[in-house]
């Protein structure tokens, strides 16, 4: 009583293997095709990268120059600096210390030694060399934005550093600051 | 994918393919126009604008291109002699629209698109371009890309960087020219010389001279990252230029676009399809 015949039985079972073995067949199809796009994705790299990165350029920003005579705190006077600009009156920000012969400059903190986290600025935007003690060159690595000193686009060539220069890494602005170097931040306002 | 069916036009037979790949938003727009030059001749203007721009603002960038640059070359009623320069003028043209646009609008800061676009008129080539949207010929079973990448890769390696080093760069894909990034911009005229290294020749000055048959291939570098010009030869094998632009479309998602793709493909009248003999559809 109560059971159903063997020859009702068995295409029931074989009618719910069929529906299984369908529903994994679909998933496993909709998780390869898934698989392959987030693989593929590295492969694509340029254009991503592309589209993460702001393009920017200065005529979309009023230019200012930061205070004239300002003063800034150095933790060793001897040593290499960026002073970073903050906002469009230009106020020094924290001193960032240059300690490393060769460095990168960008967005992508497994790339770059010095991180500014702004679109603007590319993953991998510049490099800063001490090519020999005190002289340094700026090599812009391929920004999307462009790497400017003194409202000069530093484009193939390396650029020579002078204590007090300008330097933009898009919208980021930040003063060189070299104690080995002569010059200081006070030639940005040479009126003064 | 969306797909034009092929139109039989006077001078060529052309369609189109596009795709959104993994992205929100489809930034690629692109144009095929037939047109009547000041002087009574027929000729095809033909553009893909591949915009750039957080908000959605490359999806503006790129229509803009191609409402302007159509528009601008109609306002100028070029004859036969002077419709390359027409081209040119109108994509400067178009630079400085978009810039305008983008100015007093925070969303829009950043916006910009590039654009390749192509008059066709008495079996002759007409190029102008900026940034990496790529034109190529397909003469025979030859295709070769004729457009010059705006890109920093392209730079570096023209000014003798290690190409190896230069190919492995994160940076490799960043253009160095768009429209509207900046009011003006230099709009390049010209295009790649078969077989001569870097050599270059300048439609401005001496239009590229076609044949009948041949093909030109306009494509965004949702193709143009991911496939060899050996790889999608065989592509151009399929028929005719609705199923070559279908073909290539599908080739570039399965070869794992993850961008926007947008083929345009335009065949001359006349002259022998070319075809591998041993390809399904060939001949």
């Amino acid at each position: 009583m109560g059971q159903n015949p063997w020859f009702l039985g068995a295409p029931l079972t074989l009618g719910i293997l069929v529906l299984a073995v369908a529903i994994v067949g679909v998933a496993l199809f909709l998780w390869s095709r898934r698989s392959s796009k987030i693989l593929s994705r590295t492969d694509s790299g340029a254009s991503a990268a592309r589209d993460a990165t702001l393009v920017f350029r200065a005529e979309h920003r009023g230019s200012s120059l930061p205070p004239a005579n300002f003063v800034v705190s150095l933790p060793d006077d001897e040593g290499t600096y960026l002073i970073p600009l903050e906002g469009d009156a230009g106020t020094p920000g924290e001193p960032i210390s240059v300690q490393e012969r060769s460095l990168y400059i960008g967005r992508d903190k497994a790339r770059a030694q010095i991180v500014f986290a702004d679109p603007s600025v590319s993953r991998l935007h510049a490099r800063l060399v001490e090519e020999v003690d005190g002289m340094f060159m700026l090599h812009d690595e391929g920004s999307a934005s462009g790497t400017f000193v003194n409202d000069e686009r530093v484009d193939l060539q390396p650029r020579h550093l002078h204590s007090g220069d300008l330097i933009e890494f898009g919208r980021q602005r930040v003063i060189f600051h070299s104690a080995a170097l002569f010059g200081d931040v006070a030639s940005l306002h040479p009126q003064d | 994918m969306t797909t034009a069916q092929t139109v039989r036009g006077r001078i060529l037979s052309y369609a189109a393919a596009q795709d959104i790949g993994d992205r929100a938003d489809q930034e690629d727009r692109f144009l095929v126009r037939e047109i009547v030059t000041a002087d009574g001749k027929h000729a095809v203007l033909a553009l893909i604008a591949d915009g750039i721009g957080g908000h959605n603002q490359g999806q503006t960038a790129s229509e803009m291109a191609c409402e302007r640059v159509q528009g601008y070359v109609a306002a100028r009623e070029p004859d036969s002699s002077n419709i390359g320069l027409a081209l040119r003028s109108a994509l400067e043209e178009a630079c400085r629209d978009i810039y305008d646009a983008s100015l007093g609008d925070p969303s829009r800061e950043g916006m910009g698109t590039t654009c390749t676009a192509i008059v066709v008129l008495d079996q002759r080539l007409h190029l102008a371009h900026v940034g990496d949207t790529r034109a190529y010929l397909l003469h025979g079973d030859r295709l070769r890309q004729l457009s010059i990448d705006h890109t920093w890769a392209e730079e570096a390696i023209r000014a003798g960087f290690p190409v190896e080093e230069i190919r492995k760069h994160p940076n490799r894909g960043v253009l160095r020219r768009f429209l509207g990034i900046e009011p003006t911009v230099e709009v390049d005229t010209r295009y790649r010389l078969d077989g001569e290294g870097d050599a270059t020749g300048d439609t401005l000055l001496d239009p590229l001279p076609l044949a009948p048959g041949d093909v030109l291939m306009l494509c965004s570098d949702g193709l143009a990252d991911l496939l060899e010009e050996s790889e999608i030869l065989p592509a151009f094998q399929s028929g005719n230029p609705g199923q070559v632009a279908t073909a290539l479309v599908q080739w570039a998602l399965h070869a794992g676009a993850t961008d926007n793709v947008t083929v345009v493909v335009l065949r001359l009248a006349g002259g022998k399809a070319a075809g591998l003999w041993w390809w399904p559809g060939g001949h």
